[in-house]
């Protein structure tokens, strides 16, 4: 098995084109500390919800560039769905994950309250946009993600300019939406949407007869699909990536606030391979990560590398929902989302 | 070689008991038939002398092992028995030889040892042209003496044969049955033939145990069997004889309404109790009413029922005024029709007196 | 040959020795693959999640909440759906290919078991891009034609859903009513043709009843089916956000905090319903369950339809090859090769890069389809060897009791494999196991879901092979073991491939037993196109899926051409035993 894991997640030839493509030369391995003591783990799980496949991949593809000797194997699947096989392998003391990527930071709540994460502070924590920078004074959780929730539509259609033209009546039968249950930013979307317009909005929602998927990338496979025109509680980064692919679909900033939900991301403590963890969360802070971000329309974590199109967090209008309370809140809306639309 | 001794075997199989009681010895070298219609038990006494089935109680030796007994079973490979099947059971994914020779690999033997052994079994049924063949490829017959010769190869100190020849054809169930007893001849291997055709027992056996419903009725040399059956349900099953029951008119005698026969008799009944008479079809006379020697002793007066014609001979169902039946074996140029009245002639010689069942 | 006598009791554990520990390791095996991780979901299910303390209130809540009674009626009307459908197409499907002179029924045989090697969910994700109800190609090629607003089909729907677990589920009915109308004896029917009964009349009276018991077990496999199905109602009705058992159980397992006891709870119904329609089929086939229907000549012959009949039947046979088969992949092919699926089928938008990548440069997609044929090749040998075995020792009652080995063999048919893998989670991640994460775990679980499957080829296989033969080889010499290598397990050669094949093919396409089992390293081609369906990535979920099935029947073909070279020798002997 040994020869398989050393493959790694992506092929060699695969991780020495994108370390190429960016320019990214081999650390070497007295750099640092750090790096020597995740080489000696020689291997790195991710159990990651944020960011969709293709950007992970490259970014793993990067980080391996960077960290030769490292073998990368991940675990993409749903926010929740990873943060219940961490719990899983919490309650039966088998710990396989090395770093928690999710959109929930309510699975951070619980973990920190369970002691089960380990503290760290990054090499490159200045370099974090200072809205972030200190999520956790004890250190136990960081961004590893900024995922904007947006409106997307088809190419072809003008689509609502905001949330509450959305669910004003002229998009019935025409919208696509995920689902809270099933996805972190679903969710944030809920409590950020019933703490702006109050339940009102989700009946409203109803009326429009949306149709329910699980994630929030179901949005754009519907208007890809042709399925719908419009798409609730859209990805931004994604819909950007297809749209560059080609496919005939566009990003709607509302006028009522782009909702903005973290990725978090932080180290089991009893992750195997904690130093090969924190290893690739503070790579997510370097250039390199950055360029990966970026090519891929997601916001970077560098207050110093601008988005793709040269967007930054102060030139567009969002909203986030306040950490206190976030709890109850959450669970409050998906109930809520059960009762009144699906 | 060795002998075999079996001591009050008992098997029940849940409330139903297979087999009662056998008690049976076979000297050393000899050929045993155990003959009796199905359910009778031979086939079980078989499976435990096998080694397939556990004894309920009682013990088989072979020789001075005790091989079965309820609480200790030599398993089958380790008893030097070997078993040939009514179906054959030729292994049907290897060829004549590979069969044969697949008792002598498992003894370890040196390969030409295996060769050796592997031809002169396959030359002792008279298969040497066929060893290259595969079982689909011969026929039923031959499949037969491939099972003889596979279960002769490893040279065994009893040979166990079950029903082998009820699936062959007529013919060469005549042919098989010469060459079992040729074979036993040559080798001397104690043997024992599960059968129920009388006629496969009487030639091939040394000596021949008649079952019925699990118990033994007799056992014995094939003309003891055959010429003094011990009960009524032995004679009908061996000759064919005829059973007729009728009053015991004193010691050899016995009374059929009016008319009184005479025979030898081995019933023990008191005068006025009731007894059997057997004899054979064959030994019977038939007179044609009227043609009948005056003074003709030992004949009943009778109507015939039906006739068949078998070539050699007549064989003739007629009715006695007492309402049993009796059949006849009569020339063919005899020709009574039915309804026609005759007069039996039961010769005192061909006569015996068993008990009445 | 040693003829002095030897002591009892020695000679009894001495020439018992090897069967003894065949038998101790095949309990074990048996325990631990099968007892173990029920014993665990049981003990769970009385459990608080919260609280962590015996309760009965995951029982009580199930009762009470109707949120948690609808998806158990929701399935029951699926799997009832879904048995009666399969029924209905399955059992003349069987009969037109097995005894009538329909046209192309070599293709119709390929092509359902085309379908029998797809797992269903890839077939819902191209029945998704045919007939979704506004983009559906299906729909918008109707709209196109007739001018007509609306739409022809929703997928989206439980219809949809059944109508999708049907035709995936019609092999299962096929392949074994099928085998039942091709073993069945010729005598059996000339025996009513001689006493004036027509073709049509011996077919009603003689054939079908003959044949009905494999209908009455086609029924209860497709409606355990459509209970335990996962994938297909996941995608296609939590839009319309209807849930089906499954689905609520998965539902559990994301909830935050995941309310992992009380899914155990869940799984109950799931097992009784299952279970007592195991019972159901005892009683009424006692017996004759796994009753060859036998006779001397093997050949049967073809009811001569007509001319118009034979492409009636032809027509109605292609159901299953086009909507399971051809439409789907089709679907899957076009926007596999695209661009960007989007864009839709113009010049321009087609590429060749998603195979690529999937097959060269994707290094999780490689390891995938390694994964997914490393286990599914040891699962599906451990699981024939196993169920081989146990069938052997219950066939040949080698034991009293043996039939409680066979009963627990067979025990993982009525646990829908999201719950199996639930209850090897808890088995086997905790310590002194600890296989978390490890290739064990996944290839363990695959062996007890499959195990049934295996263990009734190994029965039925074993039933051709008359006990006669074995016995020929122990009184010649041979012990157990050694008669079982050397005679019955190469007469067994043909049975064990064919069987082998209808293990391995199941796992390779099995998902709901590996979703929860499976780890970064040790993730399979299944879990892996799911997991790319979650993301969204469509184009690349369609050119995995495409890999997997042609993968899958290239092994097929290969086991197909080896069992075919070697079987020809033995095959014309009768094996069977007479009646004695």
């Amino acid at each position: 098995m040994q020869s398989m894991t050393r493959r790694s997640l992506l092929s060699v030839g695969a991780a020495a084109g994108v370390g190429a493509a960016l320019g990214i030369r081999p650390a070497l391995a007295g750099d640092s500390a750090l790096y020597e003591a995740a080489k000696a783990e020689g291997e790195l799980n991710l159990y990651w919800g944020s960011y969709e496949q293709k950007t992970i991949d490259e970014l793993i593809a990067a980080f391996t560039a960077r960290y030769p000797g490292i073998g990368v194997n991940l675990l993409r699947q749903a926010s929740q769905t990873v943060y219940t096989r961490l719990r899983l392998e919490m309650d039966n003391d088998a710990v396989q994950c090395d770093s928690l990527g999710t959109t929930n930071v309510l699975h951070y709540n619980e973990l920190k309250s369970l002691d089960a994460l380990r503290p760290y502070k990054p090499a490159a924590a200045e370099m974090i946009p200072e809205a972030f920078r200190t999520l956790d004074p004890d250190g136990l959780f960081h961004v590893g993600a900024i995922s904007l929730i947006c409106i997307n539509r088809s190419a072809s259609v003008e689509g609502p300019k905001s949330w509450a033209e959305m669910v004003g009546g002229g998009f019935a039968g025409e919208i696509s939406c995920g689902s809270p249950a099933h996805s972190g930013d679903v969710a944030h979307w809920t409590v950020a949407m019933l703490a702006k317009f109050g339940e009102d909005f989700l009946r409203d929602f109803a009326a429009q007869k949306p149709k329910i998927g699980q994630s929030s990338v179901d949005s754009v496979t519907d208007i890809l699909a042709g399925e719908r025109t419009v798409g609730a509680s859209a990805p931004y980064s994604y819909t950007l990536t297809q749209k560059a692919a080609g496919n005939p679909i566009d990003v709607t900033m509302p006028s009522d606030d782009a909702i903005l939900n973290l990725g978090i991301t932080g180290i089991p403590a009893k992750a195997p391979h904690p130093n090969a963890g924190q290893l690739f969360n503070e790579f997510l802070y370097s250039p390199e990560a950055s360029q990966v971000l970026v090519a891929n329309n997601w916001p970077s974590l560098r207050s110093d590398v601008p988005w793709a199109g040269g967007l930054s967090l102060d030139q567009i209008g969002w909203y986030r929902n306040p950490a206190e309370g976030l709890t109850e809140a959450m669970a409050e809306a998906i109930e809520k989302w059960k009762d009144i639309v699906a | 070689m060795s002998d075999i001794r079996i001591k009050g075997l008992n098997k029940t199989f849940g409330t139903y008991q297979a087999l009662r009681n056998l008690n049976l010895d076979l000297a050393d070298g000899h050929l045993l038939a155990l003959l009796g219609p199905s359910g009778c038990g031979k086939s079980t006494t078989l499976q435990m002398l096998a080694g397939f089935e556990a004894p309920s109680s009682g013990e088989i030796w072979a020789g001075d092992r005790l091989i079965s007994s309820p609480t200790s079973v030599v398993p089958p490979e380790k008893r030097g028995i070997s078993l040939v099947f009514q179906n054959y059971a030729v292994w049907p994914h290897m060829t004549v030889a590979e069969n044969i020779a697949f008792g002598l690999k498992i003894r370890r033997l040196s390969r030409s040892e295996v060769a050796e052994g592997t031809r002169a079994a396959l030359d002792a049924v008279r298969l040497g042209q066929l060893a290259d063949r595969y079982p689909s490829e011969l026929s039923g017959g031959q499949q037969q003496r491939v099972a003889l010769a596979r279960a002769l190869a490893v040279r065994p100190g009893i040979l166990l044969l079950d029903e082998p020849l009820s699936n062959l054809d007529a013919a060469l169930r005549d042919e098989m049955r010469f060459e079992i007893r040729r074979v036993h001849d040559e080798l001397g291997i104690t043997t024992v033939y599960v059968t129920h055709d009388q006629s496969e027992a009487l030639v091939t056996a040394d000596r021949i145990a008649v079952m019925k419903l699990g118990e033994l009725q007799q056992l014995g040399a094939p003309e003891e069997v055959f010429d003094r059956p011990a009960n009524e349900f032995v004679a009908s099953f061996i000759g064919n004889n005829n059973t007729v029951p009728g009053i015991s008119a004193g010691k050899g005698a016995l009374r059929f309404g009016g008319e009184t026969v005479t025979a030898l008799d081995r019933s023990g009944a008191g005068e006025g109790g009731g007894a059997v008479l057997i004899i054979r079809p064959g030994k019977i006379r038939l007179y044609e009413e009227g043609t009948a020697p005056a003074g003709l002793a030992n004949a009943l007066p009778a109507t015939v029922l039906r006739s068949a014609y078998l070539g050699e001979s007549r064989d003739i169902l007629a009715e006695l005024a007492t309402g049993a039946t009796m059949r006849v074996l009569v020339p063919p140029e005899q020709r009574p029709a039915p309804g026609d009245r005759v007069v039996l002639e039961l010769p005192a010689a061909h006569c015996q007196i068993l008990p009445g069942g | 040959m040693t003829s002095q006598p030897r002591p009892a009791l020695s000679g009894i554990i001495g020439h018992n020795l090897p069967r003894w520990l065949v038998l101790t390791l095949v309990t074990l095996a048996l325990l631990l693959l099968v007892a173990h991780p029920l014993g665990w979901i049981l003990w769970n299910s009385f459990h608080d999640d919260s609280t962590k303390e015996l309760t009965l209130g995951n029982y009580q809540r199930m009762f009470t909440r109707p949120s948690l009674w609808i998806p158990i009626v929701n399935s029951l009307l699926l799997a009832f759906s879904v048995a009666l459908f399969s029924t209905l197409i399955g059992v003349p499907l069987a009969w037109l290919v097995a005894r009538t002179d329909m046209p192309g029924r070599g293709f119709i045989r390929a092509m359902t078991m085309t379908a029998f090697v797809t797992p269903s969910f890839i077939g819902a994700l191209g029945w998704i891009l045919l007939a979704a109800p506004r983009a559906g190609w299906l729909n918008v090629g109707w709209r196109n034609l007739t001018g007509a607003e609306g739409q022809l089909l929703d997928i989206y729907t439980m219809t949809g859903t059944i109508f999708v677990c049907a035709i995936y589920t019609v092999p299962y009915t096929f392949a074994l009513v099928a085998s039942a109308f091709d073993e069945m004896a010729v005598e059996l029917e000339d025996a009513a043709t001689t006493l004036g009964a027509g073709k049509w009349r011996t077919m009603l009276s003689i054939t079908v009843p003959l044949a009905s018991p494999a209908f009455l077990v086609g029924f209860i496999l497709s409606f355990i089916q459509g209970m335990t199905l996962f994938g297909v109602p996941a995608f296609l009705l939590t839009p319309s956000g209807t849930r089906v058992v499954t689905t609520q159980l998965a539902e559990f397992y994301q909830l935050f905090p995941p309310e992992i006891f009380l899914a155990a709870a869940y799984c109950m119904p799931l097992l009784i319903v299952t279970a007592g329609l195991f019972w159901i089929r005892r009683r009424i086939l006692g017996r004759r369950q796994f009753t060859t229907i036998g006779g001397k000549t093997r050949r049967t012959r073809r009811i001569a339809l007509g001319a118009r009949a034979r492409w009636l039947g032809f027509a109605f046979a292609m159901i299953v090859p086009v909507t399971a088969v051809i439409l789907p992949f089709a679907a899957l092919l076009l926007v596999s090769l695209s661009k960007a699926w989007g864009m839709g089928p113009v010049s321009g938008n087609f590429t060749l890069d998603w195979y690529r990548w999937a097959l060269l440069e994707n290094g999780e997609t490689q390891r995938a389809i390694v994964n997914s044929l490393l286990y599914a090749g040891i699962a599906a040998s451990v699981c024939m060897l196993l169920g081989v075995v146990v069938a052997y020792i219950s066939e040949r009652r080698l034991f009293s009791g043996a039939a409680i080995l066979g009963a627990l063999a067979t025990t993982p048919i009525i646990i829908p494999g999201i719950v199996l893998s639930v209850g090897f989670f808890s088995a086997y991640t905790r310590p002194p196991f600890g296989f978390y994460g490890s290739a064990v775990l996944v290839i363990a679980a695959f062996v007890a879901t499959f195990l049934p499957i295996a263990y009734s080829q190994g029965t039925t296989t074993i039933k051709g092979i008359s006990p006669d033969l074995e016995r020929a080889a122990r009184s010649v010499g041979a012990g157990e073991i050694r008669t079982f290598l050397s005679i019955t397990a190469p007469l067994m050669r043909t049975g064990l491939v064919s069987g082998w094949l209808l293990v391995f093919i199941p796992i390779m396409r099995e998902l709901s037993v590996a979703i929860f089992l499976v780890s970064p390293k040790t993730n399979v081609m299944t879990t892996l196109i799911y997991n790319y369906k979650d993301g969204g990535n469509y184009e690349a979920v369609a050119a995995t899926s495409v890999v997997l099935l042609a993968g899958t029947l290239v092994i097929v073909l290969l086991a197909r051409l080896l069992v075919g070279q070697g079987s020809r020798r033995t095959r014309k002997t009768p094996t069977t035993d007479s009646a004695a």
